[in-house]
């Protein structure tokens, strides 16, 4: 075979590869929901080599943690144990107060099924393009996770929810703080109504549709879910208010700083079922 | 075989890399892009047409750890590694200073495609990591160089 013809079997190769890339990216846009089989096949593929290299990185750590750094040990001890009996005390005037309101077996059944609706995970990979836009965590369809289930912190703020692609062992998590992520908030003080968006670029996110006309909002004021998107259960905290600008158009522009810490971000609860659904 | 298996160790070596580096610290991974430079110096030792089915791998498994558009990454990966492999036949790059800034205008080239692919679908702003995203060129010529020298050592060492 020629030189010339060697080069042009070459470059039509490379048009065909830019081809096929060029086919997916306009199966895509606009945007839709659901990722293809060949974007799932590969996070199937690569997300449990994701998952070794965490736990062997966790492993090291806990090396580390188990025999040099067993001063802190006896502090984390005491604080643990204040945190337990405070925990306990709250316990018994929880179900003291639930008493009131229902018998001890429907009390018994909403406690068994709280226990069941939590399944912590830890976070293995981040978004590999963008940081605010999702992370990776260890729990999959084996455990039950499927699309569009609420995710909380270590705190109980919001984190974001679960979305495509969910593998065996793995699954995506949006984060609150994506451009594409919209969640029905309010405010605690005022009541105010809207929907808070991430702006994916800078970890702040915004407080939408709030009318320029409304005068309650105030800054510092705590925004929590309200359930009205039917995938969020009512009162997790999700950020506090920044700043409100009003300028001429229609509705007031409302910065937003998610409580969520994506540096303190190593585990996560996933709320598998709606906890307004068990009262 | 041989090929196919070393592009196979050079995608779990950068992926490795790239998992460790996001749990030390999220700047450093936002500043030294491995798939790219994996790409690169594949295009490097092996010609265009490895270079452009690395770059397809490399940056097809960086677009479904995303939430972007599956096969911007890809997209323009196989372009850099296809010019990394063509480049590199035409002119000498082996001098390590040529190295260096060969390497780096490959980077600048995928991270140009990238940016400009992603704006023009997005059609808004795109997340900079407050400016590192501008460091990663550099970075990644400035390990790639060394790494490339590092490799062309030990095969003369080895041929020996």
């Amino acid at each position: 075979m020629s030189q010339i013809q060697s080069e042009r079997r070459k470059q039509l190769v490379l048009a065909g590869l830019l081809f096929f890339q060029l086919v997916l990216i306009s199966l895509q846009v606009p945007r839709g929901e659901e990722s293809s089989y060949f974007e799932k096949g590969i996070f199937f593929i690569f997300s449990p080599v994701q998952r070794g290299i965490h736990a062997l990185f966790e492993k090291m750590g806990s090396v580390w943690t188990r025999y040099v750094d067993l001063r802190s040990v006896e502090k984390q001890n005491r604080d643990m144990k204040d945190e337990l009996f405070r925990l306990r005390q709250e316990n018994i005037q929880l179900r003291n107060g639930l008493e009131k309101f229902t018998d001890k077996q429907a009390i018994a059944r909403i406690l068994s099924d709280l226990r069941q609706s939590y399944l912590f995970a830890a976070v293995i990979g981040a978004d590999a393009s963008n940081l605010y836009k999702s992370v990776i965590i260890d729990k999959g369809s084996r455990d039950g996770l499927t699309n569009s289930m609420a995710v909380v912190d270590k705190y109980g703020n919001l984190v974001g929810r679960t979305i495509n692609p969910v593998s065996l062992g793995e699954a995506t998590v949006q984060l609150l703080t994506d451009d594409n992520s919209g969640i029905s908030v309010y405010s605690k003080d005022h009541r105010v109504v809207g929907v808070l968006a991430g702006d994916g670029k800078s970890g702040t996110c915004w407080f939408k549709y709030v009318q320029a006309t409304n005068t309650d909002l105030a800054v510092g004021e705590e925004l929590i879910t309200s359930s009205l998107d039917r995938i969020f259960p009512a009162g997790i905290r999700a950020g506090r208010v920044v700043s409100i600008v009003t300028d001429n158009s229609l509705f007031k522009k409302i910065a937003v700083r998610p409580e969520l810490d994506l540096a303190d971000l190593n585990f996560v609860a996933v709320l598998t079922q709606r906890l307004d659904t068990l009262f | 075989m041989r090929d196919v298996m070393e592009a196979a160790a050079g995608i779990l070596i950068a992926f490795l890399f790239y998992t460790l580096f996001r749990k030390i610290s999220v700047s450093l991974s936002e500043s030294l892009n491995f798939f790219t430079l994996a790409v690169i110096l594949i295009g490097l030792m092996k010609g265009e047409m490895a270079g452009a089915f690395m770059g397809m791998a490399c940056g097809l498994i960086v677009d479904s750890f995303s939430l972007g558009i599956f096969g911007i990454s890809g997209l323009a990966n196989t372009l850099t590694g296809y010019l990394a492999g063509y480049i590199s036949r035409k002119v000498n790059v082996i001098p390590f200073l040529r190295n260096l800034v060969f390497i780096g205008i490959m980077a600048s080239l995928e991270l140009a495609v990238w940016m400009g692919m992603s704006a023009l679908i997005f059609g808004e702003g795109i997340h900079f990591g407050k400016g590192l995203i501008f460091l990663q060129p550099v970075f990644t010529a400035i390990v790639g160089s060394l790494l490339f020298l590092g490799i062309r050592k030990f095969r003369a060492q080895h041929e020996k």
